[in-house]
C-alpha cells in the first residue's frame, strides 16, 4: 500500500503529463506534425460543432414556434422542413469533406484533411443558421 | 446564328446596317443575298420586339419595385449561377478523372458525383426551409430563388477553392 501510494502520483505525472504538455504547447498555426494536424483538426471541428448544437437547438425552437403560430399547427411543417435540411446538410457535409481528404486517401494525412474540412463546412453551417434566426 | 440575331436585335439601327452587310459578305451563297437580307431584315424586326433585352430595360433588378420584379430578378440571379456552375462543372469533372488515371479507379470521380448530388439534395431542401418564411405567400418563390442561387454561386466557389478555405 504503501509502496503503491509513493509510486501512484509518478505514475499519474508519466501518463498524464505528456497529453498536458503536447495540448499546452500544440501550436495549431503551425502544427509540425501529422498528429498535431489531427489534433488540432480535432479541435476545430470540436469546437464548430459545439457552436452548431448551439445554434441548432434555437432554430429548432423557432422551428416550434412558427409551427404554433401557423394555420396547421398538427402539420409539423416547419419542424419538418428545418430538419430535413439540416439532415441534407449533414449528408452533404460528408459527402464534400470525403472528398477533401482523397489527395490523402489511406495516409495518416487523410484524418486532418477530414477534419478541417468538417470544422469549415460546420463553422459556414452556424455563420448561416445565425443569420436566419430572427434576431 | 442565334447568337447574333441576338447581337443584330440589341443593336441600334444605325449598327444593324453594317452587320447585316458584314454577314452578307461572309455569306456562301452571295447570289442570294438579296432574299437573306429580306429574311433577315424581317428576323431582327421581330426580335426586336420579343426579345428580352427589351423586358430586361423594363425589370431594373437594381432595384426592383414590386413583388412580382423581384422573383422575377431572383429568378435570373439563380438562372445565371446555375448557367455557369454547368459551364465550369465539366472542368471539374475532367480535373476527377485525371486525378483517376494513376490509380486506375474512380475514386475522385465517384467522390466528385457523390459530393454534388448530396449538394444538389442539400440545396432543394435548404431552400425549401428558406423559403417556409413566406410559405404559402407570393414571396415564397423569390425566397426560394434567392437561396438557389446563394448557394449555388456558394457551390461554385467551394468547387473553385476547395472546402477548407
Amino acid at each position: 500500500m504503501k509502496a503503491l501510494l509513493t509510486f501512484l502520483p509518478a505514475v499519474v505525472l508519466v501518463t498524464l503529463s505528456p497529453v498536458a504538455r503536447s495540448a499546452e504547447n500544440l501550436d495549431c498555426n503551425n502544427p509540425p506534425d501529422t498528429a498535431s494536424e489531427n489534433q488540432c483538426a480535432d479541435l476545430a471541428f470540436a469546437k464548430a460543432d459545439k457552436e452548431l448544437n448551439e445554434v441548432w437547438s434555437k432554430v429548432k425552437d423557432w422551428a416550434a414556434q412558427n409551427d404554433k403560430d401557423s394555420d396547421k399547427p398538427g402539420a409539423h411543417e416547419y419542424a419538418n422542413t428545418t430538419m430535413a435540411a439540416q439532415r441534407a446538410w449533414l449528408a452533404y457535409r460528408d459527402a464534400v469533406c470525403r472528398e477533401a481528404g482523397l489527395p490523402m486517401h489511406g495516409g495518416s494525412g487523410e484524418g486532418p484533411l477530414i477534419g478541417n474540412c468538417r470544422a469549415y463546412i460546420t463553422e459556414e453551417r452556424v455563420k448561416s443558421l445565425k443569420g436566419l434566426l430572427p434576431e | 446564328m442565334v447568337e447574333w440575331y441576338y447581337e443584330m436585335a440589341r443593336a441600334s439601327s444605325k449598327q444593324l446596317e453594317s452587320l447585316v452587310s458584314e454577314k452578307m459578305r461572309q455569306s456562301k451563297y452571295p447570289e442570294r443575298a438579296g432574299e437573306r437580307m429580306r429574311a433577315s431584315a424581317a428576323l431582327v424586326a421581330i426580335l426586336l420586339f420579343v426579345t428580352p433585352a427589351n423586358a430586361d430595360e423594363a425589370l431594373n433588378c437594381k432595384d426592383p419595385q414590386d413583388q412580382n420584379s423581384m422573383t422575377q430578378c431572383a429568378a435570373l440571379d439563380f438562372e445565371k449561377a446555375d448557367k455557369a456552375l454547368n459551364q465550369i462543372w465539366p472542368k471539374f469533372k475532367a480535373d476527377a478523372e485525371a486525378s483517376d488515371k494513376d490509380t486506375g479507379k474512380t475514386e475522385y470521380a465517384d467522390a466528385l458525383l457523390a459530393s454534388q448530388r448530396a449538394w444538389l439534395a442539400f440545396r432543394d431542401a435548404e431552400c425549401a426551409w428558406q423559403a417556409m418564411e413566406m410559405h404559402g405567400g407570393s414571396g415564397e418563390p423569390m425566397l426560394l430563388y434567392g437561396c438557389q442561387a446563394r448557394l449555388t454561386q456558394h457551390r461554385i466557389k467551394q468547387l473553385q477553392t476547395g472546402a477548407s478555405e
